[in-house]
């Protein structure tokens, strides 16, 4: 909402800054978003007012004018000017060279230097909208007040300082000058004063032009006020009403519809005129529109209604849709004679239903859509009038108000205790303090005697009309908090109990797994949740009918929530390949994956998804031995995580079609499958636009984490007798995974641990591996004897031979 | 007293053995060889127990007084080859050289600003909850007091889910954490006193300062005293722990519909100290959060009596708190995950 200063004073008198009193503003909940001075260039004597005496013709360009321009009481000068809307007799602002410009080439204000144009000279400008920089309209040149003394300044009128305020969707008052002039008023002590709404009415207007007004629901139109006014003249504004609009950002159209929109910012009230002669027997029905009805609107645009839209119409077709925009073909033109003014009140919901459906979103319907106070359709209806009678001919008349329906409207009130205050604020106000806050806001107040507890106090509180967002009494006090400053209110340490703890096992698992991921070597990354549809199923085994999709996305990019977390690491891997000139990437990601199940929400499991690429090679003097990451890097890594957490899996080789066979695997606890590990296929790495292909990676379910997890561990003694290592080479097939060789070797009870040291593939046509595995023997109970350990050796040997068929080998 | 000879001749070829080394290498070795566990030393202090009684008290004394001797001499030559180590380039490395990069990552700074905030509330003691980011429209509107078709709905443009039948419930990407107050209300009684960190969505275009995706803290305090005062309290304590003892904080009104009153915190700006620059939008103040007491229709929605019980609730925007305490003048920077982004916290 920009709230000119000047406009403002006319309501309240402002004693502060406007840095000052835009922090008080903003203090209260009227956020002041900026502080803009308006029309500086005013403040100089190089621009000051100009009469047209004559126009003369360029002699040397057809199309360049030059007028004679009266520019002081006596001081005339002769200027270039190309506009085409030049009469004599009409009053200009005119800009002496020095004064500061727009200009339209540069883009810029710029100092104005005398010049010569086609060998004419012209020391000054007859200037624009745009170049004065007050407007958008650089074709004509402005028309001021025939009023108006040449060589006078216009500081007053265009020189302003503006606030930019944010105002909140509860305080639909203060999307009007009145209502923030009000606010400063509460704020700053001061008295408020309301605009002038006296009009004179002519009772002959209702036998000349007599409207009929229907409102078909009045659940979609609370209240509908309206006036003819006739004998109106359309024209220019008053230089005024330009310069107030200008400040609005809104261009001025003609001296009618420049009033409606005046009104609307002076108040909060949209209103709209209509050309009575435009307007089908003269009648005004408030109805739904019929399906597939059809409006012009003034912005030129025909749209298509249908029943749940409010319109405005005559006996014929809709003229407005209501509350939204006016038709074209009833809009006030420069023929018209007679007006019908429109002050009404619409179903905030209604509005703002038709408003988006139709992506017209206007001033009015902004308004609208707040629940503007029902009591100032009336008010605002006056001060139109006031103005339209004011700005034009004597000639005009307007008729009786037409209020429809005819209500007495309820004001509220509520009741206010001070033992409530002090329970929500932890403070006690006194009752006088609190209800002279509310006084200073409008609200009025009936003290009463208190029945209940002794200290505490109570008051009857009238709502003021204007204040339709003060519905309870926690409300109330918050008007009193704010007024009176949330910095003066104490600060206390909560001292209710504290809550009994609730241990958060997922919560806790995550982050260990997060902070084991990064201990071993990765960076998390964080990724959009939000994935191209089509570059998911590439990844996803799941079916796409089961994908949760955004109805309105921002872009095919982001249509879909991702199944699981392969398309984030993967594109994260492709936009830093130049890293992998320093030195491996190496990054995780954890975060929530997305499964549709109709009739609830989607299954939202948590996943984690770490990737390697590259090889060992770091950037530097100290890189020794390069070589290729391989499927033991990550599975170490992975190893390293899943200690942390005392998990202990199993690999089986994966048939996943993401992964390469045969460097790939299943991650089981128990019989749960809990991941995959292994070597990125080439095909995705080409879809990701990835070039390394040494790349791999793990991807966990956490949730199956959560559930695998035993909090539980027990101390177990441990054996001090001495150790004995010995080596042992076996030959085997190579099919037979190293896991099973080594859970035979565990099952003897003196075994304490056991290791692949070495791993040799013999000959391929043998299909035969040898791997050396040192075995370390213990006993819980005494010392063991080399025969011992021999005797154990041999029995192992022969339960690995008797199991996997696998042989002893001499080194 | 052969013993006793041989001991000594024994000391002194080491000792004379000793003045030929000039490496710290050859003089470890000596060391071992010499006093070691295993060296002549200790064999020679073994051997006495083998000599006869009367001549073992004189051998054990020399080879203790040797023993003595060796050690100092010991010690004379480790210093002598430590001062000339520094010039003598044989032995000395360049310690300015970059160290041998030992593989570790981090964790990315929007973890690290959640753990950051977290600790703070739970050391003040708030709980740890999370809940769904696909969520129920009831939760993340009607329930906190945002009826459908209130403007009050601008304020979260809403990422909504693709219905699977007409008549289905609308589902959203939640555009805040504030559903799980109404969830956790629902589902426990007073006190609580709880923080909720987690993704929310938005339907908006980006630029430096806005992104679709972003992360929020929540919290919830619910008892049958908990007052506007404590509000205050709780979170100025949070703000001069996150951004320092010295900030200045500024509770102001603002508009929030599921809390009555409404809140706004701010700190002094740390860039201008209040003067006015373009981090704080030439107001001095930086918003940090929104909060407010709990609405009254988000009590009776959750069938809490709200004569009884008070509350008051907060969200913050942790990128937001990132940005402000890392200088990071892009929030894009977040998401896209440049390592050289990354890799700086
Ligand atoms: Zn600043």
């Amino acid at each position: 909402m920009l709230t000119p200063l000047s406009w403002l004073q006319k309501y309240v008198d402002i004693t502060v800054s406007p840095e000052n009193l835009a922090h008080l503003l903003t203090m209260v909940g009227l956020e002041v978003e900026s502080i803009e001075r308006f029309g500086e260039n005013f403040n100089s004597d190089q621009i000051v007012v100009g009469e047209i005496l004559e126009i003369n013709q360029h002699p040397n360009a057809d199309r360049l004018l030059l007028p004679k321009v009266k520019i002081g009481s006596t001081e005339t000068v002769n200027v270039v000017c190309g506009a085409t809307n030049l009469s004599p007799g009409i009053k200009i602002v005119f800009a002496k060279p020095g004064a500061t410009l727009f200009n339209q080439k540069s883009g810029k204000f710029q100092k104005l230097k005398a010049s010569a144009i086609r060998g004419i000279s012209s020391p000054g400008m007859i200037c624009s909208e745009l170049e004065l920089g007050i407007g958008q309209n650089h074709e004509n040149i402005l028309i001021l007040d025939k009023s108006l003394e040449p060589g006078s300044s216009l500081q007053d009128t265009f020189s302003d300082t503006i606030l930019d305020l944010s105002i909140t969707p509860n305080r639909p008052d203060c999307l009007s000058i009145i209502g923030v002039a009000r606010e400063v008023a509460a704020i700053t002590n001061k008295k408020l004063s309301g605009p002038e709404i006296s009009y004179k009415e002519n009772s002959s207007v209702s036998t000349s032009s007599p409207v009929e007004i229907h409102i078909e629901s009045l659940d979609l139109c609370k209240r509908y006020c309206g006036a003819v006014v006739e004998n109106i003249t359309v024209g220019p504004s008053p230089t005024w009403l330009k310069a107030a609009l200008a400040k609005m950002g809104h261009r001025s159209i003609n001296n009618i519809v420049d009033v409606t929109n005046y009104v609307m910012y002076e108040t909060g009230q949209p209103l709209h005129a209509f050309d009575l002669n435009k307007i089908q027997d003269s009648k005004i029905k408030i109805r739904p529109a019929k399906n597939k009805e059809k409006l012009l609107t003034l912005d030129n645009e025909s749209i298509e209604l249908n029943p749940s839209m409010l319109v405005i119409a005559d006996s014929k077709n809709p003229v407005a849709l209501a509350g939204i925009i006016g038709g074209l073909n009833s809009s006030v033109s420069q023929n018209t004679t007679r007006i019908l003014l429109e002050s009404a009140n619409f179903n905030p919901t209604s509005i703002r239903k038709t408003a988006s459906s139709l992506k017209l979103r206007t001033d009015a319907s902004y308004r609208f859509e707040r629940n503007p106070n029902e009591a100032l359709a009336s008010k605002a209806l006056k001060r139109a009038i006031h103005l339209i009678q004011k700005t034009s001919s004597q000639k005009v008349s307007c008729g009786k108000i037409i209020d429809a329906p005819e209500t007495q409207l309820d004001s509220m009130s509520l009741q206010l205790h001070g033992s409530a205050i002090e329970k929500l604020l932890g403070v006690k106000i006194s009752q006088k303090e609190a209800l002279s806050v509310l006084h200073k806001l409008g609200f009025q107040s009936n003290a009463q005697t208190q029945t209940g507890p002794s200290n505490d106090w109570a008051a009857k509180i009238s709502i003021p009309d204007w204040r339709s967002d003060i519905k309870i009494q926690e409300d109330l006090i918050e008007e009193i908090a704010r007024i009176l400053g949330y910095d003066q209110f104490p600060t206390s340490n909560i001292s209710s109990s504290i809550p009994e703890y609730l241990p958060n096992m997922p919560l806790h698992l995550r982050e260990q797994v997060r902070d084991a991921c990064a201990e071993f070597g990765m960076q998390e990354v964080i990724t959009y949740s939000l994935k191209n549809e089509s570059l998911l199923s590439s990844v996803s085994s799941d079916d796409p009918q089961n994908f949760v999709n955004i109805a309105n996305p921002l872009n095919s990019e982001t249509k879909t929530l991702r199944t699981n977390l392969m398309v984030g690491i993967l594109e994260t891997l492709s936009s830093n390949q130049n890293f992998l000139k320093e030195g491996p990437v190496k990054i995780f990601e954890i975060g929530r994956t997305f499964v549709n199940k109709p009739g609830s929400l989607p299954i939202q499991n948590e996943m984690a998804v770490g990737l390697i690429s590259g090889n060992t090679f770091s950037e530097g003097w100290t890189n020794a031995n390069n070589r290729k990451l391989d499927f033991y890097d990550i599975k170490g890594i992975l190893e390293n995580i899943l200690s942390k957490l005392k998990l202990e899996a199993k690999y089986i080789p994966s048939k996943d079609a993401l992964l390469v066979k045969g460097q790939s695997a299943d991650i089981l606890i128990g019989e749960t499958k809990l991941g995959k590990i292994g070597k990125i296929s080439n095909h995705i790495l080409s879809s990701f636009e990835v070039d390394e292909a040494n790349t791999f990676l793990f991807e966990l379910n956490l949730n199956t984490i959560y559930s695998k997890f035993k909090n539980k561990i027990t101390f177990r003694p441990f054996a001090t007798f001495p150790t004995s290592e010995r080596d042992l080479t076996v030959l085997a097939d190579t099919s037979i995974p190293s896991e099973k060789i080594e859970s035979i070797i565990l099952e003897s009870k003196l075994v304490t641990k056991c290791l692949p040291v070495d791993i040799y593939k013999q000959d391929h046509g043998n299909q035969k591996k040898s791997i050396t595995y040192k075995i370390v023997f213990q006993s819980p109970s005494k010392t063991l004897t080399s025969n011992e350990v021999a005797n154990e050796i041999e029995k192992i040997l022969f339960k690995l031979k008797k199991t996997l068929n696998i042989d002893f080998r001499e080194k | 007293m052969e013993a006793t000879n041989e001991t000594e001749k024994i000391i002194s070829e080491q000792l004379s053995s000793l003045n030929k080394i000039d490496t710290t290498e050859s003089l470890e070795e000596w060391r071992v060889n010499t006093l070691g566990r295993q060296g002549v030393i200790t064999s020679i202090l073994k051997s006495i127990s083998s000599l006869p009684v009367e001549e073992r008290k004189a051998a054990g004394s020399a080879a203790n007084q040797g023993k003595t001797r060796l050690q100092d001499a010991f010690g004379i030559k480790q210093k002598q080859l430590l001062a000339n180590a520094s010039s003598n380039s044989s032995d000395s490395i360049d310690v300015s050289l970059p160290g041998r990069p030992a593989t570790r990552g981090k964790l990315h700074i929007v973890t690290q600003t959640i753990r950051e905030i977290s600790s703070v509330f739970v050391s003040l003691g708030f709980q740890i909850q999370e809940g769904p980011e696909v969520e129920w429209g009831k939760y993340n509107f009607d329930m906190l007091n945002i009826p459908q078709d209130h403007p009050a709905r601008d304020m979260w443009d809403t990422l909504w889910v693709e219905k699977n039948h007409d008549d289905s419930e609308p589902l959203l990407l939640r555009t805040h954490t504030s559903p799980m107050q109404a969830r956790i209300m629902e589902s426990s009684t007073p006190p609580i006193r709880v923080i909720i960190p987690g993704k929310c969505y938005r339907y908006e275009a980006t630029d430096a300062t806005h992104e679709w995706q972003l992360t929020q803290i929540e919290g919830l305090a619910v008892d049958s005293d908990i007052s506007f005062a404590d509000l205050k309290g709780t979170l100025y304590e949070f703000a001069k722990r996150i951004f320092g003892q010295d900030r200045q904080v500024r509770f102001r009104c603002d508009y929030f519909p599921f809390v009555e009153p409404g809140v706004d915190m701010s700190i002094d700006c740390f860039k201008c100290s209040g003067k006015g620059c373009s981090i704080c939008s030439h107001t001095g103040w930086i918003e940090i959060l929104g909060a407010g007491m709990v609405h009254p229709n988000v009590f009776k929605g959750v069938n809490y009596d709200p004569e009884k019980y008070k509350g008051f609730a907060f969200g913050m925007g942790v990128e937001r708190i990132a940005m402000l305490k890392y200088e990071i003048d892009d929030i894009r920077n977040f998401y896209t995950n440049d390592l050289r982004f990354l890799s700086q916290f």
